[in-house]
């Protein structure tokens, strides 16, 4: 673990709902995190595995301010230093945006100008080797490894690095990749993390995965972490 | 000895806008055999999918289809909607890959599956035969009264199994059975379409684009890359001893398990694969492979080698 101050810090995180049955009458609390505590420094991997329905994804959605906990506190970070990719990238992009668009929409919505989004979104494809993808028109005609890439790029030009170090969360973004395009997306992250001082917490069911990439794998298990390794 | 489901030269070509054509599936040949599983390996794209909606007659309206299939000697290419009807569900099944897409979220568990058997059965025998279905697949009752969206992804993807076998097929077609669960709850699906396989006596395809899938449950594995089969032989043989460049490549994409948080870049294929293919000039795999030489851009390789264990490049016949 690096000794500097961590990027984000979670403690006693719990997040429950309730739930009203109307037969027989009660209410019943689900418990989705349970005192959760976590660090995550800046430039680490941090890797999450549990089974589904165990809470991942809530923490990562708490810590990136989707989702409001019940109780605990978390320092995170503001929306330009951190960025959530969700599970199934495809389905995240709007198939009426070209690709050069869904780059270019974080940079609308923070009020970048015209020229400055064209320049920014050209780059965060060639960081994500999309870069003879800009001309395609719509994320129906790529393929579903560069549809995982352009969710990626998506999330990179909505990060500003000379703002500090970033974070970059990955829930389950890797998992139904054909194993080639997993790998070349596992690369293209370990060479983000070297040139822009990108922290990662990566969430995934698939131990072998996570344990190759990750400094640090906490399992998640009931809304409970555990370090694994 | 004569196979249950026999596939022959199939094609599969989708017109696309402004008078194109896309090739997803061309001159695939194989058969099932009752009671065994086959596995079929690729990435996406590569005609896995096509091929099996072609052999459950379920492909888009803008798709052709050429070839044969024949399910016990009788020819199934080019059927009427209405004679479909009849044989989907009863003689081949269908295991579908997303659940929370393809179960209907207003139904419980066993009138999902008591639908299946309308088109069969008198309505009164329809839920009993269902929870049979049910109980068969390992839920227990209380699953039987749940809404899919309060059951858990591997009892979504095993009352899918259920649909698909309560009217007793003898063909199952599995696309991704497993591709959205995690570990446990795949070795629970894969265990129990084996056991169902095992008591049933179907043939079972297995469609993965992992091999580590395959690996434990199926007996002979094809391998397809741009709508052809470039591999195929025993699962062991395959995934151990892989012949074909891509199957190579891919198997060297694997993780090591167990290995640590070495951080090395992994090995990658270069390029990405050809989607709808529109000329068949060269192998399709030469772009990206390593071993090529002058004559794969030429001509495509077909299939050779022993019986039961072929693959189609010109590196490997030269040997």
């Amino acid at each position: 673990m690096n000794s500097s101050k961590p990027l984000v810090s979670v403690r006693a995180l719990r997040r429950t709902w309730t739930r009203r049955s109307w037969l027989p009458p009660r209410t019943v609390t689900v418990t989705g995190l349970d005192g959760v505590d976590l660090d995550i420094a800046p430039r680490s991997i941090v890797g999450l595995v549990g089974r589904s329905g165990s809470g991942k994804s809530t923490l990562a959605r708490c810590i990136s301010g989707m989702e409001r906990p019940t109780g605990g506190q978390i320092r995170s970070l503001p929306h330009n230093r951190l960025q959530l990719i969700p599970q199934d990238p495809g389905a995240s992009l709007n198939a009426r945006y070209s690709v050069l668009d869904t780059v270019g929409e974080p940079l609308m919505i923070s009020g970048a100008p015209r020229d400055m989004r064209r320049v920014r979104s050209q780059e965060c494809l060639e960081m994500t080797g999309l870069s003879d993808c800009a001309a395609a028109s719509s994320p129906d005609q790529l393929s579903g490894g560069q549809r995982a890439r352009l969710a990626l790029a998506r999330a990179l030009a909505a990060l500003e690095f000379d703002s500090g170090p970033g974070l970059l969360i990955l829930d389950e973004s890797l998992s139904n990749l054909d194993l080639s395009t997993q790998a070349q997306m596992l690369n293209l992250l370990l060479a983000l993390r070297q040139r822009h001082d990108l922290a990662i917490l990566l969430i995934s069911h698939e131990l072998a995965v996570v344990r190759y990439v990750s400094d640090t794998v906490l399992e998640m298990s009931e809304g409970k972490l555990v370090t694994l390794c | 000895m004569s196979h249950l489901l026999e596939v022959h030269d199939l094609g599969v070509e989708y017109a696309l806008a402004a008078g194109k054509a896309g090739v997803a599936v061309r001159d695939v040949s194989f058969h099932l055999n009752a009671g065994r599983i086959t596995g079929m390996l690729g990435e996406s794209g590569c005609g896995k999918s096509s091929t099996a909606l072609a052999i459950i007659g379920m492909l888009p309206e803008n798709a052709s289809l050429s070839g044969s299939v024949r399910l016990d000697g009788h020819e199934m290419a080019g059927r009427s909607e209405r004679e479909w009807r009849n044989i989907r569900g009863s003689e081949i099944g269908w295991i579908p890959q997303e659940s929370l897409v393809n179960l209907n979220p207003v139904l419980r568990a066993e009138t999902q599956v008591a639908e299946v058997l309308r088109a069969q059965t008198q309505r009164s025998d329809c839920l009993p035969r269902a929870r049979a279905a049910l109980s068969r697949v390992g839920l227990s009752a209380d699953a039987f009264l749940a809404y899919p969206h309060q059951l858990s992804g591997g009892e979504r993807q095993r009352v899918l199994i259920a649909q698909a076998i309560v009217c007793g097929p003898r063909v199952i077609l599995a696309d991704e059975p497993t591709a959205s669960l995690d570990a446990a709850g795949r070795a629970d699906v894969l265990g129990t379409l084996a056991r169902i396989v095992n008591e049933t006596h179907a043939a079972l395809l297995l469609i993965s684009h992992e091999p580590g899938v395959l690996a434990d449950y199926a007996e002979q594995v094809m391998v397809m890359y741009a709508g052809r089969i470039v591999e195929e032989g025993r699962a062991a043989e395959i995934l151990n001893a892989p012949l074909h460049p891509w199957t190579a490549a891919l198997m060297r994409c694997r993780i090591p398990n167990g290995a640590g948080s070495t951080r090395q870049p992994l090995p990658v294929i270069p390029g990405s694969a050809p989607r709808l293919l529109s000329k068949a000039c060269g192998c399709a795999f030469e772009p990206r492979c390593s071993d090529r030489n002058e004559r794969c851009g030429q001509s495509a390789p077909s299939l050779s080698g022993r019986k039961g264990r072929q693959v189609a490049c010109f590196v490997h016949e030269l040997k």
